[in-house]
Order: structure tokens, then C-alpha cells, then sequence
């Protein structure tokens, strides 16, 4: 007999941790810059305050569909073909992800440390890992997950803390930046930096309790909001603004001047380590549940040989951008102003239409029973 | 029967090919992660320690590359050869990256900058602009945010040229210790790439650097010359008030680093010497523990400014070791548009010699002697101050930070032209000296006490 897949509560917060706090190494406190100047921090810390309460409400309407996940709730409100369209966004979004992180990550390890390594080497070599990862499964991606997050956020801290030094409170003044309205224009497609939430009503059927999620959800976004603050205040309270629109690899340049003595200095190979850790992490749960996603959508029986032939899609995705330009603008452009619709908009129209068809159709039996 | 047999042959079948994949996949990644591709060994690479950027003909730049030579540094515990432990190669091009190439072509190494610890830029080119080279310094990762960046008097062939570090055999670590010389002599700013950016984009500072020159005298005959020219007031003319290559030193070690090299944006504009480099250093709060010598306060009038010889017996100094005791207060306040700038420093320090007979562990002593040290430095600074203003027209200490923490909104701060408003800056300095320590010696009992005058 088939053992069932568990996830324990804090497995499935390290899962999340690591899929939001991703983008944090890559270019996101460069990107918030761009939009929020002196006040980037500000939207950061709003960002995760509004996601925070949009999530409680996603929790409750969700809590009549407990042990369900999102591709099971799409099914009770548009029937077979809702859960098929439902599946296929998500994979597209994923697929998205997976191949601009992955072209991203190879292109940063290019740059900084492996110069001159064709870069479609240094794909492939994140292919193998992302393969080998998605081939062993959630359960063993949530264990690694599990002793892996706490190493790379206490190694991230680190860097945080050691930057302390060069703090000057000058550099996030004036304090409302661009003002107000700019600000709150900014907060609901910053919620796309948390587009990964998703993953969450992905993993429901596999927790220990049927509504551990609610908490899993709520303590992930406080983590989560609490690095994502943290990280972009540290950068803006090192570099200045506009001066922190120009490094694209903003956690990278922070530990690279890191200066502390004649011997505690370049650290960054801290950063490289937490780096390549955190990207495989990430890419082989993108790819897990791709396959994942593909399998239950069109009600396969094994996800195993999806794999390679989403592997092969990804890498020839990622290697599509010209060079490292286009890939930054279409996520910057593209997929950061409108990702927040999938992630809340999408779930919470499927819920509620889920949920008033079911009263309907409870309402119909007992209608019928009465009659 | 047969079938369950069968079924147990297959899974067999599957475990074993399962091991061959995992073994097979084991074997490439050996050979993978052996990193032969592209590796580049690390004798097969120069690295350069200092980089000279000038000025050259129509345009183009003069790139001198000071090398370390790793075999005269010396190899295990054997010691190299200080005479040989550096090359200089110098070429003209247009870029940066074009000159590297071609230094490359001549070499049997592939150029490194990832340990190069200064780039000296010539003040001709630095009075022109440094934008463009400080942009692709920031740019290229072989060269580090915290590497040293300085404004060499002459040209910067000529003083990588003139370097011979005599008490330090690694030239990297020469270069290293020699540019945090500030930290105990004050006489140089803090001037680290990375800070030189930040400060050339930032809206309320401007940047400074560190100012070198080679000092070339020969005798201690032509002290007087060298003297005579860098005063730079008539009642002071003490250590440190002097710029690179006009310090009255003779020594093997032909480099100097005393005073900074002022900008505006990314042009250079002026010079200062090395006691208003103090005053820098106390104003940003980046001074560590120097020392410090005054004209003793009720002996030191017998000082006459201007004559040299024949008259040492009549100066008489206290020497102090000062630091920063706080960080210091910088408030601005604007009035009728005009800002006004309270700077409140306090320092505090040890004596660490007395010249003349006074006993200054005395209380009423001692208070006149943290006063008029607090006097002798509140003139400094405020000169100096008046100087960036005045003469440079560079918020180099960074006052206008405190008032851009008045603003809330990027557009009005910007609106408001700090740059323009520091013209017209007014400055009150107020500096308090606490003496704490007076060496191992608690009093001093003069000779002419004992035995009288001239005994």
C-alpha cells in the first residue's frame, strides 16, 4: 500500500519562507527602490500588513473547503473544465517563475563568480539540480526545507547585522518619499512579490490538520514581512537613493562591503552559499509542483515522467531572454504589476463561487427533500 | 506463481537500473564539479595593487599598473626581496579595460584586480572630472567597494613609481596599512571607493580623497623651503600643517599622505593640508586617536611665529593624545533661507608631554589647559569649515544631512538645492576637551625648581 505524503506545519512554513524570501537575493529591494525611492521600506512593510489581512479573509471564506486544495475548490465552483483552466494558469505562472528565476540566478552566478562559463552551462548545472529535487518529491523538499531555511536565514542575517556599521538614518530621508498617493499606488502589485502564497492551498491536503494552514499562512507573511522589511531598510540605510537603484544584486553588494578588521571581510561567499542553497531550493519546489499541478489538473496517475519534459520547457524558456535586460524588464514590468491577481483575485473568486454554489445546491437538496 | 515471480524479476530489474542511473549520474557529477572548464589557477594571474590613472595625450588615458611580484614577496617562510617585490607596467589607451588588454598582450598573466588596494588618480585629471572612471571602477567586481581611492599632487606614474615600501615587504598590505594611516595621525580622510560614490550621488554630501605625493628632499638643508611654503597661518606652523610632498621628511619611503583633495560633484576643487583634514576628521566624527600638539597655553607666547632657527629653546608645546569622546552634533537650522550650522564637538585626550614648567595636574592648570585646547581647536575647525564654504563651495562634511531629515517628500527636498544654500551657510563650533590621563606620570617637578634657573 501507498504511504501517504505528510508535511509537518513547520516543513510547509520553511517551503514558503524560502519561496517568498527568493527574490529578496535577486534584485527585489533594487526593484521597490525604483518605485518607493527614500520610502521603499515603507511599501514593503504595508505590502506584508495588507497580504496579511487579505490572507485571514482568504482563511476564513476557505475554512468550508478544509482539506481541500485550490484545484479541488476550482472543481466544486466551475466544475472539470474550472479545474482544468485553474490548473493551467498556475502552471503557466510557475512555469514563468521557475524559468526567469532560473535564467536570473544563472546569469548573477555568471557575473560574480562563474565569468567565463557559458551561461547555458551553468543553466543546465541548476537543471540537475532542480530535476533531482522535483524527482525525490515534496516530502523530501519539505525536509530539506526544514534544516536548510534556518541555516540560510541566520546566514542572511548575519549579513543584515554586519552592514550595521554603515547605517546612516539620513540616507531613507524624506521619510515619504515619493508621498502617499505614490505609495498606496504601490501596494496592492506589490503584493505579487508574494505571488508564491499560492503554493500554500497547493499543499493543504498534505498538512497534519485540516486548518493548520490558516496559522502556516499567517506566520510565513509575518516571517516573511519581517525579512522583506528588514533587508530593504538595511540597503536603503547603506545606499542611498538613487544610488540603490543601480546594484542589481543589492544583498550581494552589501556583503561585498562588508568590511569589519583586516579579516573579517569578503563575506560574501556567505551570500554565494545562501544563494545557490536558497535558488535550488526554489526551483526544484517550482518544478514539483508544475508536475504537480499538470498531474492533478488532468487527473494523471503518476507526475514522475512530467519532469524531464518540464525540465526541457524551462530551461529552453529561461534561455529565450537575449540577455539579462529582458528578463529583468518583462519581471519588472510584466509580472510584478499583475501577479497579484492570481494570487488573490483568482482564489478568492474561486472560493466565493464555490461556496454560494454549494449553499445553492445544498438549498436544492433540501429544497427537495422538503418537497 | 510465474507471475508473482516475474513481478519480483522486474522490481529487481528497476532497482538495479535505478543504482546504474544514480551510480552513472554520481561519476558525472565528479567530473563536473572537478570546475577544469574554465578555471583559471592563481599563478596564472598578475595582480595588480595599485592602479595610477593620468592624464594623456588628445584624449586618452596614461594607466600605470603597479604589480606585485610574488615570488620576490617571498614563498613560505622564506623572505623575498623589497627591492623586486613590485613591477610598474604603464600605457596609454582610451579605457581602462582597453589599457588592461593591452598590458595583457606583454605579460604571460592574465591582469587581476581582485587585491588591488589603491587607485591614485592624477590631480589633472581629477580637476576635469571622475565620473566616468570611478562608474566603471564601481561596475567592473574585481575591483572591491572598500579598496582605497586617492588624488595623487603630480603625476600618478610618478609616485607608483617612487613607492618603496621598506618596513613592509607584502606591497598590498603596504598600501593597505598606508591609507588607514588616519586613524592615528588624522591627517588624511577615511577614502574608500564605495564611500567616494556614495557621497559623489548623494544630494547632501560631497566627497573627498585622500591627497598623495611623492616628497622628494634630499637634505635636511632645504627644510626651511619646504616650511616657509606650506605655512598656513602666521601664528601655527606645527606637524601637520602641511600638504603631500611638502613635509619636511627625508626618508627611503619617497610616498606621503598628509591632507585631502576637496570635490565638488565628481571635479576636483581644491586642496587642504593635513591639520584641516583633522578638522575633518573631528567634524564627521571619523577622527580615532591622534596626537596632538598646542602651544602651551601660558608658556607657549614665547613663540615666535616665522623664525626657525636659533629659537627651539622658546617653543614650548603640550602634546596630547585626543579622540572623539561623543560622536558629534550637527544641527541645522534654517533662517531667511540661510542655514545655520551648530556643530558641538567633544573630545576628549591624555597629555602625553608637557614642555614648559607648568603643572597641569592641578585642577585650575588643567582647566586652562582643556580650555585653551578646546579654543585652539573650536579656531581650526571653524576656519576650515569657512574654507569649504568660502573657497570651495563643498559640503564635504555632510551638514546637509541633518536637514534632509527635516523634508518628507523626495521632490520638495530636491527642490530645495541644499548645494546652493551651503554657499551661504553660517557656522557656530562649540568644542569641549576633557583631559582624562596624564600618562604614568601624575605631576611634574620642574628642574629649575630644584636647582634654579640655568643650572
Amino acid at each position: 500500500m501507498k504511504q501517504k505524503i505528510k508535511i509537518g506545519n513547520f516543513e510547509a512554513f520553511c517551503i514558503l519562507i524560502n519561496m517568498f524570501c527568493t527574490k529578496l537575493i535577486l534584485d527585489y529591494p533594487r526593484f521597490v527602490a525604483e518605485e518607493g525611492g527614500t520610502a521603499a521600506w515603507i511599501i514593503v512593510l504595508l505590502v506584508s500588513l495588507v497580504l496579511f489581512v487579505i490572507f485571514i479573509i482568504m482563511a476564513r471564506i476557505y475554512k468550508n473547503f478544509s482539506g481541500k486544495d485550490i484545484l479541488d475548490v476550482a472543481e466544486s465552483s466551475l466544475g472539470m473544465p474550472g479545474k482544468i483552466i485553474t490548473g493551467m494558469l498556475y502552471i503557466l505562472q510557475f512555469l514563468y517563475l521557475v524559468s526567469i528565476v532560473l535564467r536570473e540566478f544563472a546569469e548573477d552566478i555568471k557575473v560574480i563568480s562563474l565569468t567565463t562559463t557559458p551561461i547555458s552551462i551553468i543553466i543546465m548545472l541548476f537543471c540537475i539540480g532542480m530535476l533531482t529535487g522535483a524527482f525525490l518529491g515534496i516530502e523530501t523538499l519539505a525536509r530539506i526545507n526544514a534544516f536548510s531555511v534556518p541555516v540560510l536565514a541566520a546566514a542572511f542575517l548575519l549579513i543584515l547585522f554586519l552592514s550595521i556599521p554603515r547605517f546612516d538614518t539620513s540616507k531613507i530621508a524624506p521619510w515619504l518619499g515619493p508621498g502617499p498617493a505614490a505609495i498606496m499606488k504601490e501596494l496592492i502589485p506589490n503584493i505579487s512579490a508574494y505571488s508564491e502564497l499560492i503554493v500554500l492551498f497547493f499543499i493543504i491536503p498534505y498538512l497534519d490538520g485540516k486548518s493548520d494552514y490558516v496559522g502556516i499562512g499567517k506566520y510565513a507573511i509575518l516571517v516573511s514581512g519581517f525579512f522583506y522589511t528588514i533587508c530593504t531598510l538595511t540597503y536603503m540605510l547603506v545606499y542611498q537613493y538613487p544610488m540603490a537603484t543601480e546594484f542589481f544584486l543589492p544583498v550581494y553588494q552589501l556583503a561585498r562591503s562588508i568590511g569589519i578588521g583586516r579579516f573579517l571581510s569578503r563575506i560574501e561567499a556567505i551570500f554565494i552559499l545562501v544563494w545557490a542553497s536558497s535558488a535550488f531550493l526554489y526551483l526544484s519546489s517550482g518544478l514539483y509542483f508544475i508536475t504537480f499541478l499538470f498531474k492533478k489538473s488532468f487527473g494523471l496517475k503518476t507526475r514522475k515522467p512530467l519532469i524531464i519534459p518540464f525540465a526541457i520547457l524551462i530551461f529552453s524558456i529561461a534561455m529565450t531572454p537575449e540577455n539579462l535586460y529582458p528578463a529583468i524588464r518583462i519581471e519588472m514590468e510584466f509580472y510584478r504589476q499583475y501577479a497579484w491577481i492570481l494570487t488573490i483575485i483568482v482564489p478568492l473568486f474561486l472560493l466565493i463561487t464555490a461556496y454560494a454554489r454549494t449553499k445553492i445546491e445544498r438549498r436544492s437538496i433540501s429544497n427537495e427533500a422538503n418537497n | 506463481m510465474p507471475e508473482q515471480k516475474s513481478k519480483g524479476e522486474a522490481y529487481q530489474m528497476k532497482r538495479t537500473i535505478n543504482k546504474s542511473m544514480i551510480s552513472i549520474a554520481l561519476v558525472l557529477v565528479f567530473f563536473l564539479m572537478s570546475g577544469c572548464f574554465d578555471s583559471i589557477e592563481v599563478d596564472e594571474m598578475a595582480y595588480v595593487v595599485s592602479l595610477g590613472i593620468d592624464k594623456g595625450l588628445e584624449g586618452n588615458l596614461i594607466l600605470s599598473f603597479l604589480f606585485a611580484v610574488p615570488i620576490s614577496v617571498g614563498v613560505g617562510g622564506e623572505i623575498g626581496e623589497v627591492e623586486k617585490s613590485t613591477t610598474l607596467i604603464t600605457v596609454e589607451a582610451s579605457t581602462i579595460n582597453g589599457a588592461v588588454s593591452i598590458v595583457n598582450t606583454l605579460i604571460s598573466k592574465r591582469i587581476n584586480f581582485s587585491h588591488a588596494k589603491l587607485i591614485l588618480i592624477s590631480k589633472e585629471l581629477a580637476q576635469e572630472g571622475v565620473e566616468k572612471y570611478i562608474n566603471a571602477l564601481i561596475r567592473y567586481r574585481e575591483f572591491r567597494p572598500n579598496m582605497y581611492i586617492a588624488i595623487s599632487r603630480g603625476m600618478a606614474e610618478e609616485f607608483l613609481n617612487a613607492v618603496r615600501p621598506v618596513l613592509e615587504i607584502n606591497p598590498a598590505k603596504f598600501f593597505e596599512l598606508f591609507m588607514v594611516s588616519y586613524k592615528y595621525t588624522g591627517y588624511s580622510p577615511r577614502s574608500e571607493l564605495e564611500r567616494f560614490y556614495m557621497k559623489m550621488e548623494c544630494t547632501c554630501n560631497q566627497p573627498v580623497a585622500a591627497l598623495l605625493d611623492i616628497n622628494d628632499l634630499s637634505d635636511s638643508s632645504e627644510f626651511s623651503r619646504v616650511l616657509s611654503g606650506a605655512k598656513i597661518n602666521n601664528h601655527d606652523n606645527m606637524e601637520g600643517n602641511y600638504k603631500a610632498g611638502e613635509i619636511p621628511v627625508i626618508s627611503d619611503t619617497k610616498s606621503s599622505s598628509m591632507g585631502l583633495a576637496v570635490f565638488r560633484g565628481d571635479k576636483m576643487v581644491g586642496e587642504m593640508a593635513g591639520r584641516e583634514a583633522l578638522s575633518f576628521l573631528i567634524v564627521t566624527g571619523e577622527l580615532g586617536l591622534v596626537y596632538y600638539s598646542i602651544p602651551d597655553p601660558v608658556e607657549g607666547e614665547t613663540y615666535r611665529p616665522g623664525e626657525l632657527m636659533g629659537i627651539e629653546s622658546e617653543k614650548k608645546f603640550v602634546s596630547l593624545r585626543l579622540g572623539m569622546a561623543r560622536k558629534p552634533s550637527v544641527k541645522v537650522s534654517i533662517k531667511d533661507d540661510k542655514p545655520i550650522i551648530n556643530v558641538n564637538i567633544f573630545l576628549e585626550g591624555d597629555i602625553l608631554s608637557v614642555d614648559s614648567d607648568q603643572d597641569y595636574s592641578l585642577r585650575e592648570q588643567l582647566n586652562i589647559l582643556e580650555q585653551h585646547t578646546a579654543e585652539h581647536i573650536r579656531k581650526s575647525v571653524y576656519e576650515f569649515l569657512v574654507k569649504t564654504r568660502d573657497e570651495f563651495k563643498s559640503d564635504i562634511c555632510g551638514t546637509g544631512r541633518p536637514v534632509k531629515k527635516t523634508f518628507l517628500y523626495w521632490d520638495d527636498w530636491i527642490a530645495f538645492k541644499w548645494m546652493d544654500k551651503y554657499e551661504n551657510a553660517e557656522f557656530n563650533v562649540e568644542v569641549k576637551v576633557s583631559i582624562r590621563r596624564s600618562g604614568v606620570m601624575a605631576k611634574h617637578v620642574p628642574l629649575s625648581q630644584l636647582k634654579g634657573k640655568d643650572k
